[in-house]
C-alpha cells in the first residue's frame, strides 16, 4: 500500500454547465440565507401571503356556503370579495417588503465584493463580468419574484380550483398575465437601481442610504409640484406612483391617482431602469480590468 | 507612457520569479497573462492559445494568487473555496472535496470551517493560494505571496511554493519585491524596468563567483587581521554590520593567506565563503541602467 | 551609552487580551531592531513608549521620564507608524509643514524645518507634488520625514520597508544608517527577519508579549546552549577530514552531505581552530565555513520551539 503523501491530487474535469450565473445565485442566496433580519423579513412577506390565502379562502368557501354561520358576514363585505383589484392590492403592499428585502440583499452585493478584494479572484476564474452582473442581478430578481408573481400567480390558481366553473375562468384568465407584468415592472427597476448603488458607491450603508434619500427626494418633489402647481398629474414624477399608474392600467382599476398617460409612466420607469443597468454594467466591466 | 513596451518572454516549467520596480510594467504583464488587458501590437499564447480570445479557456488552467488582502466575512473557508470550484464547472462533491484537500495541503485545520472575518493574516494568505491551486492549474502567478506573514509562515508558504512548483508540467511565476524570497523558490527570474526586460535567465547564471573575492569573518582582533592583510596588498572591504569583511585576494594561495594572518594574530576565520554576485546587485544594476 | 527606554516589569492588556506580559528592557544603542511575529507585542511597547498608552501595570521610562502626557518627552520623539494613510490632495511639503504647525513650531520654523526634513529624505525635488502622485517609496519617505520635523532624538520606525521595491529598500536601508550616523537613536520594528539582519546587529526580540532576548546577535546565539552549534563545512574530501573531527570531545553530530560537511558541537571553539589549522596546511582543501544556524532565522525559531 503505497504511502499517503500531502499533496493535492490532479484534476482533469471539464466544465459541467453553461450556465455559470447561476452558481452566483445559488452561493448568494445560500450566504443570505444565513442572517437573522433576512429570514424574518421573509417571514413578513410570507405572512401577507398567508393573510391572501386566507381571505380567498373566505371568499371561495366560507361566503359561498349558504350553511356557513360566518357566510352572512362575509359575503357582505365588499374587502373579501375576489377581482382583479384584490391582486393589484397585493402586489402594491407586498412592494414595500419586497423593496426592504432587496434592499437589504442587495445593497452590499457588488461593494462588499470591491472592498474585500474578491474581484480579482472571482475574474481569474472562467467567470465573464457578464455572468457575475447577471449571476447578481438575478438573484436579487429571482427573490422578488418568489413573493410577488410566484404567490400572486398561485393564488389565482388557487382561487379556480376552490370555485371552479367557467365563470370563474372567464373572469380571471388574464390575472396571470397582469400579475407578471406588474411584478416584473416593480422588481426589476428596484433591483437595478440598488445595483447601481451598490456598484457605485464604496460602502453598504452609504449604497443604503443613497437609494432611500433619492426615493424620499422623488417623492418630496412629486409632492411639491403637485401642490405648488395645482396639478395632479406632476404626482407622476414619483417612481413608486408612477408604478402605481401601470399597474392601474393593467388591472382594469377605475380609483385612478391622477389621469397622466400610462405611456409617460412606462416611459420613465424604462428609462430608470436601462440607467440602472447601464450603470451596473458599465461598474463590473471596470472592475474586470482594473484589477 | 507605454506600460509595457515590446516584451518578448516565454515562461517555462518550474519557478519563474518576476522581479521590477514599482510601476515598472509588472502588474500590467499579469493582467495581460490573465486575459483583461489586450495588448495592442504582438501576439500572446498561454498554453498555445491566443489570448485574450480565448481567455476562458485559459482561466480553466491558470491560479492567481493577488498581492491584496481578502476577506469574505460571514463565509467559512471550505465554504467559499467550494463555491470556487463551483464556478471551475465542479459538480458539487467534487468541489467540497476538493477544497477540502487543498486546505489540507496548505495546512489550514479546523478553523476552515469558521467564518473568515476570525482568521489571521497568515490564514487568509493560505486561503488564497488554495483557491489558487484548487483546480490543479498548470500556470500559477503568485503576487507578493509572503505579504504580511510571519517568519515562520514566510516559510510554510515558501516551501509549499517550492513544492508546487516540483510538480510535473506545473510552471510557477512568483512576483515579489524580496528577493531572498524569490532566490529560496525560483530556478529562473526576469526583470521588468520601465517596460521592457531589462534581463533575464538562470539565477545560478546571473550571479557566478566573484573570482578571489571572500567573505570572511573572524573571532575578534579584526582590525589586526585587517591592516595584516591590506599591508599584504589585499583589498578589504566593510560589508553590512556583523563584522563581516569582504576580502579581494590579490594571486592565487589567497585562501591560506587570510588563514596564516588570522593565526598570527591569534585569532580564529569563523566565516569563510567565497563570494558570489548578489541578486540584489545584478538587479539594481540592471534597474539602474536606464 | 545611558538608557533611553527602560521598561520595568511592564504589562499591558485589553480586556482579557494581554498585549505585553511583565517585559522588563532597555533600549540604548544607535540602531535597535525590534522583532517578532504578528501578535508579539511590538507595536504595543512601541504606543506604551510614545505614552499613547499608559502601562496597566510597571513603569517605562523615555530619557528618564514617564512619557504619558508629557510634552517634553513626546517633543524628541518621532514617530513613523505603519499604516498609510494621508491627507491625499495635500503635497508632501505641506503635509509635512502642517504637521510641523500642529507640533507648535512658528511659520518661520516649520517651513524651515519641513524643507530641512525633506532635504534629509531625499524628497526635495518632488515635494511640491501631490501624495496621490508618489509611489510607495516617496510615501514611505515622506512619512519620515514628518517625524524628523523636531529633529527628535529617538525615532520608531513600524515596518519601514513594506511594500518598497529592491531599490526602495536600498535606499531606505542608507537613510537608516545616514539618521543614525547624524546621533538619532532609531528604532525599526519589523517581521522581515533578513532586512534587520542587514541594518544592525542589536536586536530586540519579542514573543507573544513576552521579551525573548535582547542584545547583539551573536552574543545571544552563544547563549542558546540546549542547541549546539552547527558549523558548516564545504570541501570535496568531506568524508577525509571528518575523521578528525571525530577525535574532539564535544562534537555531538556529524552530517554528511554533498561535498559539505556538517558539524554539531558544543564548544565551536576547539572546531574552529582545527579547521583553521587544516585549513593553513592544506590550501584548497576547505573551501568554506559557516555557522548555518548564526541568522535571526535560527535563532527565532531555537527560542520559539
Amino acid at each position: 500500500m503505497p504511502i499517503y503523501t500531502n499533496t493535492y491530487r490532479q484534476y482533469d474535469g471539464q466544465p459541467r454547465h453553461r450556465f455559470r450565473w447561476l452558481v452566483v445565485v445559488e452561493q448568494e442566496l445560500k450566504t443570505l440565507a444565513k442572517f437573522r433580519v433576512f429570514k424574518l423579513l421573509c417571514l413578513a412577506a410570507f405572512l401577507h401571503i398567508i393573510v391572501r390565502l386566507l381571505q380567498i379562502v373566505a371568499y371561495d368557501v366560507l361566503a359561498q356556503d349558504p350553511n356557513n354561520p360566518l357566510q352572512l358576514i362575509f359575503a357582505n363585505l365588499d374587502v373579501v370579495e375576489i377581482k382583479a383589484s384584490t391582486f393589484f392590492g397585493f402586489l402594491y403592499l407586498q412592494t414595500s417588503v419586497m423593496f426592504i428585502i432587496l434592499l437589504y440583499s442587495g445593497a452590499g452585493m457588488i461593494c462588499n465584493d470591491v472592498r474585500n478584494n474578491l474581484m480579482e479572484i472571482y475574474f481569474s476564474k472562467p467567470l465573464t463580468w457578464v455572468d457575475y452582473a447577471l449571476g447578481k442581478i438575478m438573484t436579487l430578481v429571482l427573490l422578488g419574484l418568489s413573493i410577488t408573481a410566484l404567490p400572486g400567480v398561485l393564488l389565482v390558481g388557487l382561487h379556480n380550483l376552490l370555485l371552479p366553473g367557467m365563470e370563474t375562468l372567464q373572469a380571471s384568465w388574464w390575472w396571470p398575465l397582469s400579475i407578471m407584468a406588474y411584478s416584473l415592472l416593480i422588481v426589476i427597476p428596484a433591483a437595478l437601481c440598488i445595483l447601481a448603488c451598490s456598484a457605485q458607491l464604496p460602502s453598504q450603508n452609504y449604497a443604503t442610504i443613497t437609494i432611500i434619500m433619492a426615493l424620499v427626494a422623488d417623492s418630496s418633489l412629486a409632492g411639491l409640484l403637485a401642490g405648488l402647481l395645482r396639478q395632479r398629474n406632476f404626482l407622476g414624477v414619483s417612481f413608486p406612483l408612477a408604478l402605481r399608474r401601470i399597474g392601474e392600467v393593467l388591472f382594469k382599476d377605475t380609483r385612478v391617482l391622477f389621469t397622466l398617460s400610462w405611456h409617460w409612466c412606462l416611459l420613465f420607469v424604462v428609462a430608470v431602469t436601462l440607467f440602472a443597468l447601464f450603470i451596473v454594467l458599465r461598474k463590473v466591466r471596470r472592475e474586470e480590468i482594473a484589477q | 507612457m507605454r506600460a509595457l513596451d515590446g516584451v518578448t518572454l516565454s515562461f517555462g516549467k518550474g519557478a519563474t520569479g518576476l522581479l521590477g520596480p514599482n510601476g515598472a510594467g509588472k502588474s500590467t504583464l499579469i493582467k495581460t497573462l490573465l486575459g483583461f488587458v489586450r495588448a495592442e501590437s504582438g501576439a500572446i499564447r498561454v498554453f498555445d492559445l491566443e489570448m485574450p480570445a480565448r481567455a476562458i479557456d485559459v482561466r480553466h488552467r491558470l491560479g492567481y494568487m493577488p498581492e491584496r488582502e481578502i476577506s469574505s466575512p460571514k463565509v467559512s473557508a471550505v465554504s467559499f473555496l467550494t463555491y470556487c470550484g463551483r464556478i471551475f464547472g465542479m459538480s458539487r462533491v467534487d468541489a467540497l472535496e476538493r477544497a477540502h484537500e487543498v486546505l489540507n495541503y496548505v495546512k489550514l485545520g479546523d478553523s476552515r470551517y469558521r467564518n473568515m472575518e476570525t482568521y489571521s493574516t497568515g490564514m487568509l494568505q493560505r486561503v488564497k493560494l488554495a483557491q489558487a491551486i484548487l483546480h490543479d492549474p498548470k500556470l500559477l502567478l503568485f503576487d507578493e505571496p509572503t505579504n504580511g506573514l510571519d517568519p515562520d509562515g514566510r516559510i510554510e508558504i515558501l516551501n509549499l511554493i517550492q513544492d508546487i512548483a516540483e510538480r510535473p508540467g506545473v510552471s510557477v511565476i512568483v512576483s515579489s519585491h524580496l528577493l531572498p524570497d524569490v532566490q529560496h523558490v525560483c530556478s529562473q527570474v526576469v526583470m521588468i524596468d520601465k517596460g521592457r526586460v531589462v534581463q533575464s535567465g538562470d539565477i545560478q547564471a546571473l550571479t557566478p563567483r566573484h573570482d578571489n573575492h571572500f567573505e570572511i569573518r573572524f573571532r575578534d582582533n579584526d582590525a589586526a587581521c585587517v591592516a595584516a592583510l591590506r599591508a599584504a596588498g589585499h583589498r578589504c572591504e566593510r560589508l553590512h554590520p556583523g563584522n563581516t569583511w569582504l576580502v579581494q585576494c590579490a594571486g592565487a594561495d589567497g585562501v591560506r593567506t587570510i588563514f596564516e594572518t588570522a593565526a598570527r594574530c591569534s585569532t580564529q576565520v569563523r566565516h569563510l565563503q567565497p563570494a558570489r554576485h548578489s541578486l540584489e546587485s545584478v538587479f539594481l544594476q540592471a534597474v539602474g541602467k536606464d | 551609552m545611558t538608557a533611553i527606554i527602560e521598561a520595568q516589569g511592564v504589562s499591558k492588556w485589553f480586556g482579557e487580551v494581554v498585549a505585553v506580559n511583565n517585559l522588563n528592557l532597555s533600549i540604548e544603542s544607535r540602531i535597535t531592531g525590534l522583532l517578532g511575529p504578528n501578535g508579539a507585542g511590538k507595536s504595543t511597547l512601541i504606543k506604551l513608549a510614545l505614552g499613547l498608552y499608559a502601562p496597566s501595570r510597571g513603569e517605562i521610562r523615555v530619557f528618564g521620564s514617564r512619557p504619558r502626557n508629557n510634552n517634553a518627552v513626546m517633543r524628541r520623539i518621532g514617530y513613523c507608524p505603519e499604516t498609510d494613510y494621508f491627507f491625499e490632495n495635500t503635497t508632501g511639503y505641506e503635509f509635512v509643514y502642517w504637521l510641523n504647525r500642529y507640533w507648535g513650531m512658528s511659520r518661520r520654523d516649520a517651513r524651515r524645518a519641513a524643507e530641512a526634513a525633506c532635504e534629509l529624505t531625499r524628497m526635495t525635488e518632488r515635494m511640491h507634488d501631490p501624495i496621490t502622485a508618489y509611489s510607495k517609496g516617496m510615501r514611505q519617505r515622506i512619512k519620515i520625514a514628518q517625524a524628523l520635523a523636531s529633529s527628535p532624538e529617538l525615532l520608531f520606525l513600524d515596518e519601514p520597508m513594506n511594500g518598497l521595491d529592491p531599490r526602495g529598500r536600498d535606499e531606505m536601508y542608507a537613510l537608516i544608517q545616514a539618521l543614525a550616523d547624524a546621533g538619532m537613536a532609531v528604532v525599526v520594528s519589523s517581521h522581515i527577519l533578513y532586512e534587520i539582519e542587514r541594518i544592525t546587529d542589536n536586536i530586540v526580540l519579542m514573543y507573544r508579549g513576552t521579551l525573548l532576548a535582547q542584545g547583539q546577535l551573536h552574543d545571544i546565539r552563544g547563549l542558546i546552549d540546549r542547541h549546539p552549534h552547527a558549523i558548516r563545512v564545504e570541501s570535496r574530501q568531506s568524508c577525509a577530514i571528518s575523521k578528525d573531527f571525530l577525535d574532539l570531545p564535544d562534537v555531538t553530530r556529524l552530517e554528511f552531505e554533498e561535498n559539505a560537511l556538517v558539524i554539531r558541537t558544543r564548544e565551536p571553539n576547539a572546531c574552529y581552530a582545527l579547521l583553521n589549522d587544516m585549513a593553513r596546511k592544506n590550501e584548497g582543501l576547505i573551501e568554506g565555513i559557516t555557522c548555518s544556524d548564526d541568522n535571526l532565522q535560527s535563532v527565532f525559531d531555537y527560542l520559539t520551539r
